[in-house]
């Protein structure tokens, strides 16, 4: 009956995740528009992006704008599944609150879930017409240099692992986090790994990145161990 | 089968017969002629294996797409957005 489903069945419930956004939050939040439930999921950020968020809630209305707040930094995959119990919609969109993802393409993976009736569509830097902007030389070797060698091992049948711009069925999900164990930039290729061991179907839409965290080392050499050693473990154990 | 196990079983299945020949538990003509060829044809393995990576990560860094547009479009509307939601109320700095 699946085919008998107009836009009208559907409904989308984007999930953010927050640590200081202040700054960000709102022009996620416009850019976003009026289309979806958005469910800001705040971990006791110091910097007030809860306060923010809550001002957002005069402008757009609380059931637009739903707020689950944390006490404190508890990961993503559990900000994950804290979001899913308040989500109304039967999909749900995960992506960056930092702009780095942009709004724009959720139209494009909902046209490209609906297409292929897919359980999972990943936005994708490295195909098609995905790029990234604000990249140097060094942090583009090391990023395909990583996503290489989790092809070479692992065989993913999608071209990025680490992304986090994402569409999923609400209810694959919920079985996804709930099969995962790893963290950081392994927990989104472990999300990816596992739903091809559940048989799940995944396509991919290329996006843009913009990177705009200048100045910053978000690349330092423990988080590239910890790579390493969620790709083995991976690939030891799937 | 984990994907380890997948390389095991690939390893195993290509360095059996290696190890057999190279330690001389099977020999024949063609082996005693090429000893030394299939002696180091694991090492050539890997050093075209290493190549090719090399190849391949230097020609996917090179055609990387650089989103500028991205970027410029986000600046602009970051403008628009904090113009719009002053209007609104948002107090914003």
């Amino acid at each position: 009956l699946s085919f008998l489903r107009t836009m009208a069945d559907d409904k989308y419930s984007v999930l953010l995740p927050t640590y200081n956004e202040k700054d960000n939050l709102p022009i996620i939040i416009w850019l976003l528009g009026i289309n979806f439930e958005i469910i800001v999921i705040d971990d006791g950020s110091p910097d007030g992006t809860l306060e923010v968020g809550k001002k957002l809630q005069e402008i757009y209305g609380d059931n637009r704008i739903v707020l689950r707040p944390r006490a404190k930094k508890l990961g993503l995959g559990t900000a994950y599944i804290h979001g899913i119990k308040h989500a109304s919609g039967n999909f749900v969109i995960i992506m960056d609150a930092d702009l780095s993802h942009h709004p724009k393409f959720i139209p494009e993976f909902i046209k490209t879930q609906k297409e292929g009736n897919l359980d999972v569509v990943s936005g994708t830097r490295y195909s098609g017409d995905g790029g990234v902007y604000g990249w140097d030389l060094k942090r583009k070797v090391i990023s395909r240099g990583a996503n290489y060698l989790a092809q070479i091992l692992l065989r993913p049948g999608a071209s990025d692992l680490t992304g986090s711009f994402r569409l999923y069925r609400k209810e694959v999900l919920q079985k996804l986090v709930e099969s995962c164990v790893s963290k950081g930039y392994v927990f989104q290729m472990e999300m990816i790994i596992r739903a091809r061991q559940f048989g799940y179907t995944i396509g991919e839409v290329p996006i843009s990145f913009v990177d705009r965290v200048y100045g910053e080392s978000k690349l330092g050499g423990s988080e590239i161990i910890g790579y390493v050693k969620g790709l083995l473990y991976l690939f030891a154990s799937t | 089968m984990t994907k380890l196990m997948e390389w095991l079983t690939g390893a195993v299945l290509i360095l059996g017969p290696w190890s057999a020949v190279v330690t001389n538990t099977i020999q024949n003509e063609f082996t005693k002629q090429y000893y030394l060829e299939i002696l180091l044809f694991p090492v050539l393995l890997v050093a075209l294996f290493g190549l090719a990576s090399v190849a391949i990560i230097a020609y996917r860094v090179y055609t990387f797409n650089d989103c500028k547009e991205a970027a410029e479009e986000l600046q602009n509307q970051i403008k628009e957005a904090k113009a719009d939601l002053t209007k609104k109320g948002l107090k914003l700095d």
